[in-house]
């Protein structure tokens, strides 16, 4: 992206706003933009009602919003992976996760990882919701590559993390008679909260 | 009975089945504008992919060396398999335990790794949903991607009714939902997941996969064991080829621009704590042939990415659906099967059957030249076996010797009455044979052929331009009047006009039929004849023969010192009527008579012409500047299922695909349905005649001259 200087940064960022929401919607994610902490977690409640249990990944926005405690403090039964064993994990309803690259052509969500938890988490329960702020948006997946390649150096010391997951949308076969249904394995629904505080 | 009989008994019997055809028809009328949308987005894709495969495999055994390194240093336990029995060994050897989950593998369905399981007495379920209904319903994988299509929603409700045990009334949701627990039940309790590989990474190791529902993702989560079996052909370099495989596979396949989930899998699952992956990965490399189609020509088929793009618009496959191929489909799955398999087995399975239309290399991701390698196989098995006593005389005797060949339409000529019978001015039917040739309406021979008939040279005093005309042989004993429909529209420009009376075949069906020698030698005939005279283009009315002369002719000669620069000079000159018409003669409005009457016309493009010449708004330019009222018919794209012999050794086949295209001209209510090619002239009129209709075929040219 070009540095325009008749424009602010705020205008940049409402364009580049503007462009995931459409990529991503177009993909069949559910898109939510929270303009403070609050926003985040009211958005979950309400996804979570009373009874579903959740399992959370370890990422940045994770621990900025506590969101683990602070869920946990309201009730929500939370599946931990230090904890639960990993059937437990299996009967997560809500997977909670970052994003280490979000694609603004394609509206895909990256994740780099060594252990698999994040996998387990984000294709095995019905709703996998994302959590990121604007900085990990790239432009493509040429982009995307470059900084995964990146993130497992820094992060793994490897050329390449164990797992990298390009998520784009819910889970979808056509199967049967080419009619278009969700949630074959992977989640029905995916959630994408945007933070966009500072 | 021959291979190609036994075939073609198969044929009979896939063109029959109706769900079948209904199934691809659904899903076959989404994806192919879904992927003519998408691939708009991506102009150099094919370029890129395909620089991509070729220097895999031009380089695979330091790659082979290269992978297997990272993935023993990944953690990965890794097996070259040599063929199918050792690969078969290794997982039988491996698997211990049942249930075993599996997600789509070709090559698993190469080597037998179901039944190689099965038969030991474990249970394999597959994951994904099409494969799992095929499971249920012991029914074959009817399209690469879509694999259960042909089977109708209420069979399918039917058999989940019966797992759960009440009986289902609901939508595919339902259906869906139902799978989605019976497969998660499975997937949980299995100790052994299997799985193929999209690409494999040299640099890296890594595997990538991808797909739309996360059964591959579970698969490769949640048992212990996660086998991947690939052949070594899905080798690229680096990680980021390998993406660009599997974005490829998504625009080319179905029309995405990307799968839903892409995984790349270096690896068991690793970490300072717990892992939640599995803990062991056993990937196995398949040869199984690969390495001596390389070695021996023919490497560019396994440049494939299993896509499916080509079946999704090749016509045979629309017609018969997996009938045509074995356990890979289409004309590519014939090749890859003559070297995983045998020669043999290809000829079983369609060797004989593909049109030569050039739509699958067209719309592959990889420009896979598929019809040049069919051509290569057909002639390894006429040097193996020789041709059919049938063929040998049409192909071998009569074609090659034009003057032969006039005089036996002379004697068909003279037979009207007795050996055939004449329908209205349509043309002609056998009259003693089988029914599949006795029903077939055939073009009337004429009298006098056109090289008896037309001056050496038609004379224009100060002639601008001096041309050679190319007949072909249809025009030259059957469809004189297309050639002087030619002659006539040429002279009126003022073009002089040659017309050797010594060319030849240009040798197509002889090509198509696996007699390379035979054609090579009409070619050079051809090339004598008309470089030496002194012209400034070289027309041809037959678009089957111009694309012959023009790509076919420098191919088959290039490994020749002194042939193969003068094939390339004479395919230079060579050059389409219409395409010279409008670009050589720039023919306007002001040259035909307007009149009241003016008719209705639709257009069929010759595949020897849109496809192998890119030459497809000439004609219909050529049309509308001439008066005529245009109207576009529904597939007029399409192949009109001729092949040339393929009509003759799968006429099913050709009545098929000529019936659709028939139906379609018909449809557009045009007085008149015209073509570019003599080849699609005859079929279309077959085609037309077999429905009942009753509108003239006819060629362009014809129509033109008309209304000069």
């Amino acid at each position: 992206m070009t540095d325009n200087l008749t424009t602010t940064p705020e205008t940049n960022s409402d364009d580049l706003l503007k462009e995931i929401e459409v990529a991503l919607t177009s993909k069949g994610y559910q898109f939510f933009v929270a303009n403070k902490k609050e926003g985040v977690l009211d958005y979950l409640y309400q996804l979570i009602g009373v009874d579903k249990q959740v399992a959370v990944t370890d990422f940045t926005l994770e621990r900025a919003l506590q969101l683990k405690n602070t869920l946990k403090d309201k009730g929500v039964t939370i599946l931990e992976s230090s904890l639960s064993k990993r059937e437990d994990l299996l009967e997560a309803d809500i997977g909670i996760t970052g994003a280490d690259v979000v694609t603004s052509d394609t509206g895909s969500v990256f994740l780099v990882e060594n252990n698999g938890y994040a996998r387990l988490v984000s294709n095995m329960p019905g709703i996998h919701v994302v959590i990121t702020g604007m900085d990990s948006i790239v432009s493509d997946l040429h982009e995307g590559m470059l900084k995964v390649r990146e993130i497992s150096r820094e992060k793994y010391q490897e050329p390449i993390a164990n797992y990298v997951t390009v998520i784009t949308g819910p889970s979808r076969t056509a199967d049967i008679e080419f009619k278009m249904a969700f949630g074959m394995h992977g989640p029905k629904e995916v959630h994408f909260i945007c933070c966009i505080w500072n | 009975m021959s291979l190609t009989k036994k075939f073609n008994t198969k044929l009979e019997r896939a063109v029959r089945n109706i769900d079948s055809k209904q199934g691809r028809d659904r899903a076959l009328a989404v994806i192919r504008p879904n992927m003519k949308g998408m691939v708009k987005n991506f102009p150099g894709m094919q370029e890129e992919l395909r620089v991509i495969k070729k220097n895999a495999l031009s380089q695979l055994d330091p790659l082979v060396t290269e992978t297997i390194a990272q993935m023993q240093k990944n953690g990965c336990k890794v097996f070259l398999a040599e063929d199918r029995a050792a690969a078969r060994k290794y997982v039988t050897e491996l698997v211990n335990q049942g249930p075993v989950v599996k997600s789509k593998t070709n090559v698993g369905k190469e080597i037998g790794i179901v039944s190689a399981l099965e038969d030991r007495g474990l249970k394999v379920v597959e994951t994904d949903l099409g494969d799992w209904i095929n499971q249920l319903a012991g029914s074959e994988a009817s399209h690469p991607l879509a694999p259960a299509i042909h089977i109708r929603m209420e069979k399918i409700r039917q058999m989940f009714s019966e797992i759960v045990g009440r009986e289902l009334k609901g939508d595919v949701n339902e259906l869906v939902g139902i799978a989605r627990k019976q497969l998660r039940a499975v997937l949980e309790t299995a100790s052994f997941g299997i799985t193929g590989a999209n690409a494999i990474a040299a640099d890296t190791g890594a595997i990538i996969l991808t797909e739309n529902e996360g059964n591959i993702r579970a698969v490769t989560t949640l048992p212990r064991v996660h086998i991947v079996v690939a052949g070594i052909n899905k080798i690229v370099p680096t990680l980021e080829d390998g993406f660009k495989v599997v974005q490829a596979a998504a625009v080319y396949g179905v029309g995405q621009d990307i799968g839903t989930y892409v995984s790349t899998v270096a690896g068991p699952a690793k970490g300072a704590d717990r892992h939640f992956g599995p803990e062991e990965v056993h990937v196995i490399l398949v040869d199984n042939g690969r390495t001596k189609a390389i070695e021996e020509g023919f490497g560019e088929a396994f440049y494939c990415i299993n896509c499916g793009s080509c079946q999704n618009f090749c016509p045979v496959y629309d017609s018969i659906g997996n009938s045509f191929g074995s356990k890979y489909i289409g004309g590519i799955g014939i090749i890859q099967t003559a070297f995983t398999e045998s020669l043999s087995k290809a000829e079983e399975c369609g060797l004989s059957a593909c049109l030569g239309c050039g739509t699958c290399l067209e719309v592959c991701p990889n420009k896979i030249d598929t019809p040049e390698m069919i051509n290569r196989l057909r002639n390894r098995v006429l040097i193996d076996k020789g041709l059919p006593f049938s063929k040998r005389y049409f192909l071998q005797q009569l074609l090659p010797e034009q003057k032969r060949l006039e005089n036996a339409a002379k004697f068909g000529a003279k037979m009207k009455g007795p050996m055939f019978k004449a329908v209205d001015d349509k043309g002609i039917k056998v009259r003693l044979g089988p029914t599949n040739i006795r029903k077939r309406l055939l073009p009337e021979f004429a009298k006098k052929s056109f090289l008896a008939s037309v001056p050496e040279i038609a004379k224009v005093k100060n002639h601008k331009l001096k041309v050679a005309f190319y007949t072909g042989c249809l025009v030259n004993i059957a469809y004189t009047s297309i050639g002087f429909a030619a002659v006539k529209i040429l002279s009126h420009k003022e073009v002089e006009v040659v017309t050797p009376k010594a060319q030849q075949c240009c040798g197509l069906p002889l090509l198509k039929n696996g007699d390379l020698a035979g054609t090579q030698n009409l070619a050079k005939k051809n090339i004598d004849i008309f470089n030496s005279l002194d012209v400034d283009a070289v027309i041809n009315v037959c678009a089957s023969c111009g694309s012959t002369i023009k790509n076919e002719y420098p191919d088959i000669l290039k490994e020749d010192a002194s042939y193969y620069k003068k094939a390339l000079q004479l395919a230079d000159k060579t050059v389409d009527i219409t395409k010279f018409l409008v670009d050589g003669l720039k023919l306007t409005e002001d040259d035909f008579k307007s009149s009241e009457k003016v008719s209705t016309v639709t257009y069929h493009d010759p595949c020897h012409l849109r496809v192998a010449q890119g030459v497809s708004d000439e004609p219909r330019k050529l049309l509308s500047i001439a008066g005529m009222d245009y109207v576009e018919m529904q597939g007029a794209e399409n192949c009109c299922g001729f092949g040339g012999t393929v009509s003759l050794d799968h006429y099913t086949l050709t009545q098929e695909i000529s019936g659709a295209k028939a139906k379609s001209a018909v449809a557009t209510g045009a007085d008149v349905l015209c073509s570019a090619c003599p080849g699609c002239i005859a079929t279309l009129s077959d085609g037309i005649y077999q429905k009942g209709s009753s509108i003239p075929v006819k060629h362009l040219v014809e129509l033109l001259a008309e209304r000069l």
